[in-house]
């Protein structure tokens, strides 16, 4: 139980929270209307439900671009950070050495060979495969994808006539690999022991220290060497 | 009322997102009104479209690794968190 006396550090910042918010919403919209398209056969009911194709597929484009939005947001975001106020995000996101020795540790603790857990940073290496699937696959390859199929006698320009039809296989494709990303990042924050029934983090942005100490204690000794927390 | 400044600043910024979004979606529309996934397959393959049978092998590959890969990390995410091999190795 949360003391009265518990201290709390920001783990994300307010946009960070608005802009999961608004993308974890529009990924969402986006699987329910899009999904319905390529499976018409076995999903045809859901744009029944949603008054036809075309306002589904209206409902797809306007959620695909929220969710580009939100994708140019944080770029900005980060990247005036970057420039202005020197808060370097990456450092905590790009893969580091320590990533991959993690790994290696962690393997050998899961299967008890090894004693000690390895103490993580702000985000575990497993953390940072989530964040990378989420720009790769749903922000570069679908969003790409995606404007194509929006408007594709713009890129006819550009991209062979014959592989125009392709695009659809490869969203559609990468749609269920991305579904299948999104049910692991829930396990992993929401659905886990330690976290059920929901993981409040992502939504006020803030994490006790207790808990920050267990999960990522590298991260913690960083910032109190930082002196963020005394 | 319990709304804090905060919680209007996030509502007023996703507002401002949604509405744009529907702006310029439905700009594309009306400048572009044939999006690929309006046009069914048949009348696309007419047009000269056609699907690419090299691409589409490689998209099963792709999604048959990527899916059991993602199965496999969180195969180990539950055997660390149940903590199977490490209760067994103590004796539990």
């Amino acid at each position: 139980m949360a003391g009265a006396a518990e201290k709390f550090i920001e783990r994300f910042s307010r946009i960070q929270v608005a802009v999961h918010i608004t993308g974890a919403l529009s990924i969402l919209i986006l699987y329910i209307t899009g999904f319905p398209i390529s499976f018409p056969e076995q999903l045809g009911w859901i744009p029944k439900i949603l008054f036809g194709f075309p306002i589904t597929m209206f409902i797809h484009r306007v959620a695909g671009v929220i969710l580009l939005l939100t994708a140019l947001i944080t770029i900005i975001y980060h990247t005036l950070n970057a420039i202005f106020i020197r808060e370097h995000f990456l450092r905590h996101v790009l893969p580091a050495k320590k990533d991959f020795s993690d790994i290696i540790a962690d393997i050998k603790y899961t299967f008890g060979i090894g004693e000690e857990k390895p103490k993580y940073g702000k985000y575990s290496w497993m953390e940072k495969i989530d964040v990378y699937s989420v720009i790769f696959i749903d922000g570069i390859i679908l969003g790409i994808s995606g404007v194509i199929l929006m408007m594709p006698f713009l890129f006819m320009k550009i991209i062979p006539i014959h592989l125009m039809l392709s695009f659809k296989s490869i969203h559609a494709g990468f749609a269920i690999i991305s579904v299948v990303g999104i049910l692991f990042h829930f396990y992993m924050a929401h659905l886990s022991p330690e976290h059920f029934p929901i993981d409040c983090v992502i939504f006020n942005g803030e994490m006790s220290i207790k808990e920050a100490e267990e999960t990522h204690p590298e991260w913690v000794r960083e910032i109190k060497d930082e002196g963020v927390v005394v | 009322m319990g709304v804090t400044k905060l919680q209007l600043e996030a509502v007023s910024v996703i507002a401002a997102i949604i509405v744009l979004a529907v702006l310029i979606t439905y700009a594309v529309d009306q400048s572009v009104p044939n999006q690929l996934s309006r046009i069914p397959d048949q009348a696309a393959y007419d047009q000269g479209m056609e699907t690419n049978a090299w691409i589409d092998w490689a998209m099963k590959m792709i999604i048959a690794v990527a899916v059991i890969s993602i199965m496999g990390l969180e195969l180990f995410e539950h055997i660390e968190i149940s903590g199977y091999f490490r209760k067994k190795k103590a004796g539990e």
